[in-house]
């Protein structure tokens, strides 16, 4: 159970590190006569893939003609700036949904892998000390390490967030959220990692190591982690989701990446609008793409996850 | 462990959780930069010194977390600034409403998960198979995404409310009725993820319970299928389910927060929301007492249904 979790973590940074290059226009990037333009559809001809141009009709009502006279080619191939094609539609502003919706798994990924990896090393390390130093450590790391479990995740973002200065600059905000998704996340990592510690270090083969005077460190890093490597790979590919909702939680209630950062939760806030998402259903393409990630892990997971679960459940 | 004991140790439990989260949420609130004086615009140094000495800011640290505990055993978390009325008004009402959105979407993905999972955990075939990839999808639909799906729904039909818990100007039993007519967009919301994860749970626990030896015992005794599952095998498979409520709760609390806030409906965590926003230290401090107590509340109960049919249970519990 330790290779498809590390193919989903693989994939996912592919996906933050190319989508923005298969955008065919830039995030902030503004099309005037193009406000809520609806998705034009692909068509395969003699020359290779081509779409209709719209135009505006009127301004007032955002209804869109399409002029199917004439053909344009797709931005991937020759782009022609007077007569933007958008596969996925545009927004409210007129930026192509789909260029930002690519550009968003940037920011969106970006943070919730860079949370995870965080979270991951900071639960292995407590799960790995409270598990074999027994005693005092353990108490403590388990008992703050219960008290941030039973909160439930959303309330405490937002709580935690709130409580920082609101307007931050970017590089800033990264750091912030990501050390807010570590404190929430790595108990989760270290509850496993304590529980596979204590029962793996009774064994013949660390009793041994021990015997024959391994250091602790040595104790540690070589006859316990390789022990928790499943479990790890397990939590990784569940933090990763749930960092990304958080991610799209906290930017949906305006508390996250700033407006101007393309990322999937900053997309979203226009849903937070029912008048434009009704007249405009394809602004809630972000939200697609949050789902297919979960998705993915859910399927990748399936029979394992409920291991988890019922870790959870089993402490009580 | 005798249950009066557990039940006695796991209160003690959530009681001892719901002062730790209420005093950090105190503690966070009073280390906000900013207070109610700093949000509001157009007040003069004077007014910002007399506003600060009436919400007792101007305090030490320790006296105000003093005065607040002193307040808390009375019921009195104190004045917001923001609304300008008690807390404990503002947090009782919120709670209720929110406990009226939890509750429901509770029941209702109790009555959709558990017997669709007890379906799919017994059963094979094309329609077990469908309802299994219908779960595993709605499973990664979290509340987010379901809210603003089922807003968008309800707005592109025209056939619920988008939002809010009231049409406003009504009394009696017209309100109850329009509470209700509002109540399924939040509702459904939040309860489809946890059905699925209760299918999920319920479907496992039923088929490795239908594995069990002795449900093949009883097949082999002559029972029918349908009788040896219903008599054998489902009793067994509701203990792990059971086990997973404690943890849904907090599911519940969060997915709640999400929901309040996408279909405007007026539960704690939009009012928690306002008030940290607003830097409205009393009004956080006690939202955060109240979730908490709420939460201890709820998975208290739950363990303490769990340890009645699960006897096991009560000595793996540390208070």
């Amino acid at each position: 159970m330790t290779r498809r979790p590390l193919l989903l973590i693989a994939v996912l940074v592919m996906l933050a590190l190319v989508a923005p290059a298969l955008a065919p226009y830039g995030p902030t990037e503004l099309f005037h006569e193009y406000q809520h333009a609806p998705p034009m559809r692909v068509h395969l001809g003699a020359t290779g893939l081509y779409a209709h141009p719209v135009t505006l009709i009127d301004r007032l009502e955002q209804r869109f003609s399409v002029d199917v006279s004439r053909r344009v080619a797709l931005p991937w191939s020759s782009r022609d700036a007077d007569v933007p094609v958008f596969v996925l539609g545009a927004d409210a502003l007129g930026r192509d949904v789909l260029s930002r919706t690519l550009y968003g798994a940037r920011a969106s990924l970006g943070l919730a892998l860079v949370a995870t990896a965080g979270a991951l090393a900071l639960g292995a390390v407590l799960g790995l000390w409270a598990g074999y130093a027994r005693g005092l450590v353990e108490r403590v790391v388990v008992t703050v390490g219960d008290l941030l479990l039973v909160l439930p995740m959303l309330y405490a973002v937002v709580a935690l967030r709130a409580a920082l200065p609101l307007v931050i600059p970017f590089a800033t905000v990264v750091l912030v959220l990501a050390a807010i998704f570590v404190t929430l996340g790595w108990p989760r990592v270290a509850r496993g990692v304590r529980a596979i510690v204590r029962a793996e270090a009774e064994r013949e083969h660390v009793l041994a190591a021990v015997a024959i005077g391994a250091s602790r460190w040595r104790v540690m890093t070589r006859h316990l982690l390789p022990a928790c490597l499943g479990h790890l790979a397990v939590q990784t590919a569940l933090l990763v989701p749930t960092f990304v909702l958080a991610e799209a939680t906290l930017s949906y209630v305006g508390l996250g990446f700033p407006d101007d950062v393309p990322s999937w939760g900053t997309a979203l806030t226009e849903a937070a609008n029912v008048a434009a998402v009704t007249r405009a259903p394809w602004t809630l393409a972000p939200a697609v793409a949050v789902f297919l990630v979960v998705l993915v892990t859910n399927v990748l997971l399936e029979p394992s996850r409920h291991d988890a679960v019922a870790d959870i459940s089993r402490s009580g | 462990m005798s249950l009066a004991r557990f039940v006695v140790r796991r209160a003690a439990g959530g009681l001892v959780f719901a002062l730790v989260v209420a005093s950090l949420s105190l503690l966070l609130a009073r280390l906000a930069p900013g207070d109610a004086t700093t949000v509001g615009e157009g007040m003069t140094a004077e007014e910002r010194v007399a506003l600060r000495a009436e919400l007792g800011l101007d305090q030490p640290l320790l006296t105000q977390y003093g005065r607040w505990l002193l307040g808390l055993a009375r019921f009195d978390l104190g004045h917001s600034s923001n609304f300008n009325r008690p807390v404990s008004d503002l947090v009782g009402e919120r709670a209720r409403n929110t406990a009226v959105l939890a509750l429901a979407a509770l029941v209702v993905a109790s009555l959709v998960g558990i017997p669709l999972g007890r379906f799919t955990g017994a059963n094979q075939g094309p329609l077990a198979r469908g309802v299994r990839v219908a779960s595993v999808a709605m499973l990664s639909v979290p509340p987010l995404l379901s809210a603003l799906l089922f807003v968008f729904l309800a707005a592109e039909t025209g056939w619920l409310p988008v939002g809010g818990m009231t049409s406003g100007g009504l009394t009696g039993t017209a309100w109850l009725v329009d509470v209700v007519w509002h109540l399924p967009v939040p509702v459904l919301a939040l309860a489809l993820p946890l059905a699925a994860t209760l299918e999920r749970v319920q479907s496992r626990a039923m088929a490795e319970a239908v594995a069990r030896p002795f449900v093949a015992a009883s097949r082999a005794r002559g029972l029918s299928r349908a009788r040896s599952v219903r008599v054998h095998a489902w009793p067994v498979s509701l203990a792990p389910v059971l086990g997973i409520y404690g943890v849904l709760v907090g599911a519940l609390f969060s997915g709640s927060f999400i929901v309040e806030m996408v279909t405007s409906w007026p539960g704690l965590g939009q009012l928690l929301y306002t008030g940290l926003m607003a830097r409205d230290v009393w009004l956080v401090a006690g939202c955060g007492a109240t979730g908490a107590l709420w939460l201890a509340v709820g998975t208290t109960l739950a363990d303490v249904v769990h340890a009645v049919v699960d006897p096991r249970t009560r000595d793996r519990v540390q208070a």
